[in-house]
């Protein structure tokens, strides 16, 4: 019989709240790759509480700001090659920024330009998933395909705590291990699904530990921690790379906003929690590191802060000089060959069009 | 440049939030993305920021009033203008912030809990729902709680009328109030710097009054409707009414004209089922009513509404005109319970001496008729072949043509006239 009390989970750390951790282990990481690593995250930052303010000034639509959770998405975008194909949710701006996706990109997708959805050729992004756990199933179909075609690419599914209540996790993390596919489980669990913390969400001590039941292995790991999460991906992505099969990462994180710009967190968090979860931001210990190791400097953040403030005004602007969407591209992003029915309504909606003169 | 925020839908349509504190003042220099102001909305209290720099020219209005989205929040020289006079101003010549409302502010309040569903409720009966009370688990404002506030303001609408008519100062009830008017006023002031007296008054359709609109607009949209129209010969009539008026005078009964209208509209209605009736739509089925709850509209202070005689048919003249007493003066003191506005088949407004000679009555709808019952006067009529005084009482009756058509209805005007042209004729049944 298995009992859940005795079942023990360790979580992967490397870099601990002050900056501070096994040297044998830190030494195995680059001056570049840290710095890098920080740069990334910082940017990341930057971007998302631009984004947030300027979707306060109905610039922008809805949005889900990720602060907090920069180790897990750096860290893990980090560890993956070009070729690779990323799932994700809508929390995922750092992840697919990391792996290609331009900014102005972005800003089409959040001011609800049809361009937003479509990455450019070579960006191996597939559209953000709004329905909870959905990409968890496309993210396995990919991987099969890819197993089928012979081709080495890893598919990761992006996704959060609440999606592992979903079926569709289940049937993703079945299919997965019993057709042993390259795919990555990749839960940032950040301890609510909108308002429902943890405690709500599941039984299970961990998230990591579900993968047992499925054949699979699992690992959970600090996710404010970037060393760990890139070595923990890495490790993972290349096992799949080598046929080994499935894994399911859970990154312990925290979002330290609002689920989305619709959300107030602080009807169910208490402030005290928020602030735990400060004292443990993934920017802060990797910077402790750095100043320790003489790498970075408050004017290096400056310049890096600025830079990047530019890079978004320069996206933002470009992105609405650039030409808006017409009503008839609803019909040509769906299929490769439009079926004849759809082709016979973006007929009628161009005659229509045509008539009374909309744009 | 003058440039004016107006306030984005900043969650997933919101309509409106509440200003709850200014981090800018007026003539303070604000960089772009630098806070100005916290905001609640229906979902959460959210920081903004100004998209541009410049100098702050005006505020929306004091601290606790509401902008809708849409609506300026500030409005801001900005920079290319101001360029020189970048300097801070200094807080020695800080004007405190316009009061651009004739409101006073009011301290920022309590976040109401409460489910959408009531939130919703509480919009559509113009209620401010942070200012109700909750009972509900961990102080959730429940509908319940909606009704009683609703009820509580009703009858604090009634007192300030009084104090109104009696000249004594009148405050506006319920919070709120009335303020969007003045908000353009204060905007058109900013601009031109003086101040301007308002054009118009504005008073929001709140409550009962909304709830009338409400009733209104379904039955004339739903219904079509027909009015007919005839006078009576109700001189026989006035004659029985005094002297029994003075028989019940004894017992400080009063007798009005109504409970005979009453008397000769429910024999009229057993006569043609078809007028104490309503359609389900959803169905589509003609809905007979085999009892006769007859509603009186009633005019109030605070407005229209319809107390219920049930079982008129069942009643005497004597306990139909207490029953009216009863509801009337219960309607006057806005104490009537919901069961006792509820669950009229037919009614009849009697607009009485004050009222003109004839009207277009709207149904109360689901019903689909409706009795008027208009001045009685002293007129000249053809009677034989002579000129002669009578007492004459103008009659309408508008009836829902989808159901009822004009020759019935000519037909059911009759039977109520010849009744009340004939009031003895009423004795032949009295058990």
């Amino acid at each position: 019989m298995f009992d859940p009390d005795q079942l023990s989970v360790e979580i992967v750390r490397i870099l601990d709240e002050n900056g501070n951790g096994d040297e044998e282990k830190l030494a195995a990481f680059s001056d570049e790759w840290l710095l890098r690593a920080y740069r990334e995250m910082r940017r990341a930052r930057v971007i998302d509480e631009r984004l947030l303010r300027m979707q306060r000034q109905g610039r922008i639509g809805t949005y889900a700001p990720f602060s907090g959770q920069e180790a897990a998405q750096i860290g893990s975008a980090l560890a993956l090659r070009k070729d690779d194909w990323i799932f994700p949710s809508y929390r995922e701006v750092a992840v697919c920024l990391m792996h290609g996706m331009p900014l102005e990109q972005f800003f089409h997708y959040v001011q609800g330009r049809l361009s937003g959805k479509r990455m450019p050729e070579g960006v191996n992004i597939f559209p953000t998933q709004i329905i909870i756990a959905a990409q968890t199933l496309h993210a396995v179909g990919c991987a099969w395909a890819s197993k089928l075609k012979g081709e080495p690419h890893v598919s990761v599914a992006y996704f959060g705590d609440g999606a592992t209540s979903e079926g569709d996790f289940h049937e993703a993390m079945n299919f997965a291990a019993v057709y042993n596919v390259p795919v990555i489980f990749f839960c940032q669990n950040n301890q609510y699904a909108i308002s429902v913390p943890y405690r709500k969400q599941t039984a299970s001590r961990t998230i990591a530990q579900k993968a047992l039941a499925y054949g699979m292995k699992g690992v959970l790991v600090d996710g404010n921690d970037v060393l760990a999460v890139y070595e923990t991906m890495k490790q993972a992505v290349e096992a799949a790379r080598r046929g080994e099969g499935p894994m399911l990462i859970e990154v312990l994180t925290y979002r330290l906003g609002p689920h989305t710009t619709a959300d107030d967190p602080t009807k169910y968090r208490r402030p005290e929690e928020v602030e735990t979860w400060r004292a443990k931001d993934p920017l802060r210990r990797l910077r402790l590191l750095l100043e320790r190791r003489g790498l970075w400097t408050e004017a290096q953040e400056d310049a890096l802060v600025a830079q990047v403030n530019d890079e978004v005004t320069a996206a933002y602007e470009a992105a609405i000089a650039s030409k808006s969407g017409s009503i008839v591209d609803v019909f040509d992003y769906v299929y490769s060959e439009a079926p004849t029915l759809l082709a016979e309504q973006k007929d009628e909606v161009m005659r229509r069009k045509q008539r009374s003169g909309v744009r | 440049m003058i440039y004016e925020f107006k306030l984005p839908d900043i969650g997933e349509g919101l309509h409106e939030a509440e200003i709850i504190r200014w981090l800018v003042r007026e003539g303070d220099v604000v960089k772009a993305d630098q806070p100005i102001a916290e905001i609640q909305t229906d979902k959460a209290m959210v920081e903004m920021t100004t998209p541009v720099a410049g100098k702050v020219v005006a505020l929306a209005g004091p601290e606790g009033a509401t902008v809708k989205v849409g609506e300026p929040l500030i409005v801001v020289e900005t920079e290319a203008a101001v360029a020189g006079e970048a300097a801070p101003i200094e807080d020695s010549v800080r004007e405190p912030v316009p009061v651009l409302h004739g409101e006073t502010p009011r301290p920022a309040r309590k976040r109401a809990i409460a489910a959408p569903s009531v939130r919703k409720r509480a919009r559509e009966l113009g209620v401010p729902i942070d200012e109700v009370e909750g009972t509900g688990e961990g102080g959730r404002v429940t509908l319940a709680d909606l009704e009683r506030y609703v009820r509580e303001r009703e009858a604090a609408v009634a007192v300030a009328e009084l104090r109104e008519r009696s000249g004594a100062a009148v405050l506006p009830v319920g919070g709120t109030a009335i303020e969007q008017k003045a908000d353009k006023a204060a905007w058109t002031s900013i601009a031109s710097t003086e101040l301007v007296v308002p054009e118009e008054e504005r008073i929001p359709l709140r409550g009962l009054r909304k709830k009338i609109a409400e009733k209104m607009v379904k039955s004339a949209y739903t219904a079509p409707h027909v009015t007919g129209m005839d006078e009576v010969d109700v001189t026989k009539l006035v004659e029985i009414r005094k002297n029994l008026a003075s028989e019940l005078a004894k017992e400080q009964i009063k007798l009005t004209y109504l409970p005979f209208i009453i008397k000769a509209v429910t024999r009229a209605l057993k006569q043609y089922p078809m007028f104490n009736a309503s359609l389900d739509e959803e169905t589509n089925e003609i809905v007979l009513k085999k009892r006769y709850h007859i509603g009186i509209a009633t005019a109030t202070k605070a407005g229209l509404v319809v107390p219920v005689i049930r079982d008129a048919d069942q009643k005497s003249i004597r306990e139909l005109a207490v029953e009216i007493a009863e509801l009337s003066e219960k309607a006057h003191r806005q104490a009537l319970r919901l069961d006792e506005l509820q669950g009229s088949t037919f009614t009849i407004t009697s607009t009485g001496a004050g009222g003109g000679w004839f009207a277009t009555p709207i149904i109360n709808y689901p019903e689909v008729a409706i009795f008027g019952a208009h001045a009685i006067k002293r007129r000249p009529v053809v009677v034989g072949d002579e000129i002669v005084i009578r007492d004459m009482m103008g009659m309408s009756l508008t009836f829902d043509h989808r159901v009822i058509d004009g020759e019935p209805a000519g037909r059911f005007m009759r039977t109520v006239a010849h009744y009340l042209e004939n009031p003895e004729v009423l004795l032949l049944d009295v058990r």
